[in-house]
């Protein structure tokens, strides 16, 4: 139990009153249209977007989890983590074609980039499974808040799970996505001092940087401190296999949509962001403060593991931050942690009330029940159906109490089998919609068979998750490749209009080739005879010559994952103080000096030719947004 | 409570919600082209 003084009840209302009250200063610009309720206008400038990203994906029971792996595994535990690099190259890919399609919701992008009963079969699929996974995910980021409290104040876990969500509701419900992601860059600012402090204090009290690393090595420790300790090609509980894995999984998986559960979250980000430009550096910080945050966790986790080595139960050493937090500070700092604790909390759970929100109003009700709604009634239903969330969320969170884990688990086991379709139908041209669907209705009997009843038959011996990953994936395609290529491409007016408007990345050719032939896009010229040798890294572009894919898109895209590795352990070295952190951490720098270089320029061109599009193409996406009659 | 049997119920919410949605579009589609309205 913590002990809270006078002091600390005034910082705690203090941050309270800061981060709800900022966001209902927006409440009249929510209520203006469906666009402010769910994008804010489409308007925002990058660092919004990537605050938002950071503060969303920074909930109560991250630190937990990243404190757990930590713990076990020292350093080589943040490769854990790096799951969140797949914004490292979808900034430069997805977000980029997602931003240029104007899709509300990766539903709705359906309709885009498919056609037909497939694609609207597709959007009301994906609809349904966004309103259940929002109101699932707020289920458990509840309940692991009514276990903080639960652990610091006493307090029976649903006054945790219920006060702080109901909150957060009102300001969301008020002030929608201009709530949300105003309260989210207070939120973050917030729960970024308090990590980089509580962190600091962690590693102080066990000794200090050198100190950390002097206790590892008089325990024996000192592998604790390699990130790339594996434990053997395929044996142990750190292979080489799980990380070639984790690393593709991550990587590749940002040539896609919708590879990672947040990249749902994320494309709200990304249309709200005011240019092309501003959707990429949004997403990309976003990606980086987050991974930069795993190192000051990191850190301090190691710090609390040299002080208590011997705790064995997950349940006790995944506190471990809360506890530095809560134990090692002085009175009136212990108020301002817990307000950090309702920031990232309240972060969260506006961010999924908003989402599951839009998914209601803008895919269900307003696509299949009432075409015609006007603006008013959509903001209307949008804060109907925000409550409603929150009120299935706390039915979720209490039944999930214990079943949580198994349900993350189930459901990451589910995603394995669409991780590849989500990656084809941004790359491949005829990957069609009944491929996309089929995908993901053949994944449920799949995933069950592999992972629960063949190995309890005895017919599969129980797999390492890599292996179940990978298995999954193959048997997953043997549904889906013949059910694209047994039935019709996408019409070709449709594949044209969406590769004009989007201009995809990958095996577009025979679209690319008719779009050239109808005079929809200009064929780049050849280059002439006698002209000057193309740049190393080229910096002028004109806007029809930056619509390609280029070597300086390349350049970003390898780049990227390498900076965010180097930050992450460079920044956890330094704050170790070892020598190889600096090293890695300037390299990391470096490297994202030349991604900047490289890429800058190619995305202001974009934007700007994109941006002078822009309003016919927001006009028609609104003309489609009801029924197909509109048209 | 058995995991095989936790994970199937959370499985089977999951694709209830999306049969779900699925069966509003179908049944969305299937009111307009019968209006004629659709293309």
């Amino acid at each position: 139990m913590v002990t809270f003084t006078p002091l600390d009840w005034f910082w705690t209302a203090a941050f309270l009153a800061l981060m709800v009250g900022g966001a209902f200063f927006f409440y009249r610009l929510a209520r203006r249209s469906e666009s402010d309720f769910f994008l804010a206008g489409r308007g925002l400038p990058w660092w919004l977007p990537a605050f938002s990203v950071f503060s969303t994906h920074t909930a109560t029971d991250t630190p937990m989890w990243i404190a757990g792996v930590i713990y076990a595994h020292g350093l080589r535990g943040l490769w854990y983590t790096f799951f969140a690099a797949w914004t490292a190259v979808g900034a430069f890919v997805a977000a980029r074609i997602y931003r240029r399609s104007l899709a509300y919701t990766q539903a709705e992008w359906q309709l885009l980039r498919f056609d037909g009963l497939g694609a609207e079969l597709l959007r009301g699929w994906l609809a349904g499974w966004q309103v259940f996974m929002n109101m699932f995910i707020l289920g458990w980021v509840g309940i692991a808040m009514g276990k903080v409290c639960a652990f610091a104040f006493g307090w029976p876990v649903w006054v945790g799970l219920v006060i702080p969500s109901a909150i957060t509701a009102i300001y969301t419900l008020a002030a929608g996505y201009w709530g949300v992601v105003m309260g989210d860059f207070l939120q973050g600012i917030v729960a970024l001092f308090a990590i980089v402090l509580v962190s600091l204090i962690g590693i102080a009290a066990a000794g200090g940087p050198h100190g950390v690393v002097q206790h590892l090595a008089d325990l024996g420790e000192s592998w604790r401190l390699d990130p790339m300790a594996f434990t053997g090609w395929a044996s142990g509980d750190f292979p080489i296999l799980w990380w070639l894995t984790m690393m593709v999984i991550a990587v590749i998986g940002g040539f896609g949509m919708g590879t990672s559960i947040d990249w749902y979250v994320e494309a709200q980000r990304i249309q709200s962001a005011k240019t092309v430009r501003d959707a990429t550096y949004g997403i990309w910080a976003g990606g980086l403060i987050t991974l930069a945050r795993n190192a000051f966790w990191a850190a301090s986790i190691l710090g609390f593991f040299v002080l208590l080595p011997k705790i064995t139960a997950s349940s006790e050493y995944e506190l471990a931050w809360f506890r530095q937090g809560f134990e090692l500070q002085p009175a009136g700092l212990v108020g301002v942690f817990f307000g950090a604790i309702l920031a990232i909390h309240m972060s969260t759970v506006s961010s999924h009330l908003n989402v599951g929100a839009l998914y209601f109003t803008r895919d269900l009700y307003q696509r299949y029940i009432n075409p015609e709604a006007s603006e008013r009634l959509l903001v209307w239903l949008g804060r109907v159906a925000t409550f409603a969330l929150l009120i299935g969320s706390f039915f979720y969170g209490l039944m999930m109490e214990e079943i949580t884990r198994w349900l993350i688990f189930a459901l990451w086991l589910m995603m394995a089998g669409i991780w590849l379709p989500n990656i084809l139908q941004v790359v491949w041209w005829r990957f069609n919609a009944w491929g996309y669907l089929a995908s993901w209705i053949a994944n449920l009997g799949i995933s069950w068979l592999v992972v629960w009843v063949l190995p309890s038959w005895g017919v599969l011996p129980p797999l390492a998750d890599h292996l179940q990953f990978w298995l999954l994936m193959a048997l997953g395609a043997v549904v889906f490749l013949p059910a694209t290529l047994l039935t019709k491409a996408e019409p070709m007016d449709h594949l044209v209009d969406y590769y004009v408007m989007t201009r995809p990345l990958g095996w577009w050719g025979p679209v690319h080739r008719e779009a050239v032939r109808r005079g929809r896009i200009a064929q780049a010229p050849p280059r002439a005879a006698g002209a000057a040798r193309r740049p190393l890294i080229r910096r002028r572009w004109t806007a029809a010559e930056a619509q390609e894919w280029t070597r300086e898109d390349w350049i970003a895209i390898v780049l990227s994952p390498l900076v965010f590795a180097g930050v992450m352990f460079g920044l956890t070295g330094v704050l170790l103080m070892q020598t190889s952190g600096f090293w890695i951490l300037a390299a990391a720098l470096a490297g994202w000096a030349i991604l900047y270089y490289a890429i800058d320029p190619k995305l202001r061109a974009v934007s700007s030719e994109y941006e002078a599009q822009q309003a016919g193409y927001i006009a028609d996406v609104e003309r489609r947004a009801g029924s197909e009659e509109k048209r | 409570m058995d995991k095989g049997l936790v994970t199937l119920i959370g499985m089977s919410i999951a694709y209830a919600a999306s049969l779900l949605g699925m069966g509003l579009a179908w049944y969305s589609w299937r009111k307009r082209h019968r209006g004629g309205g659709g293309k």
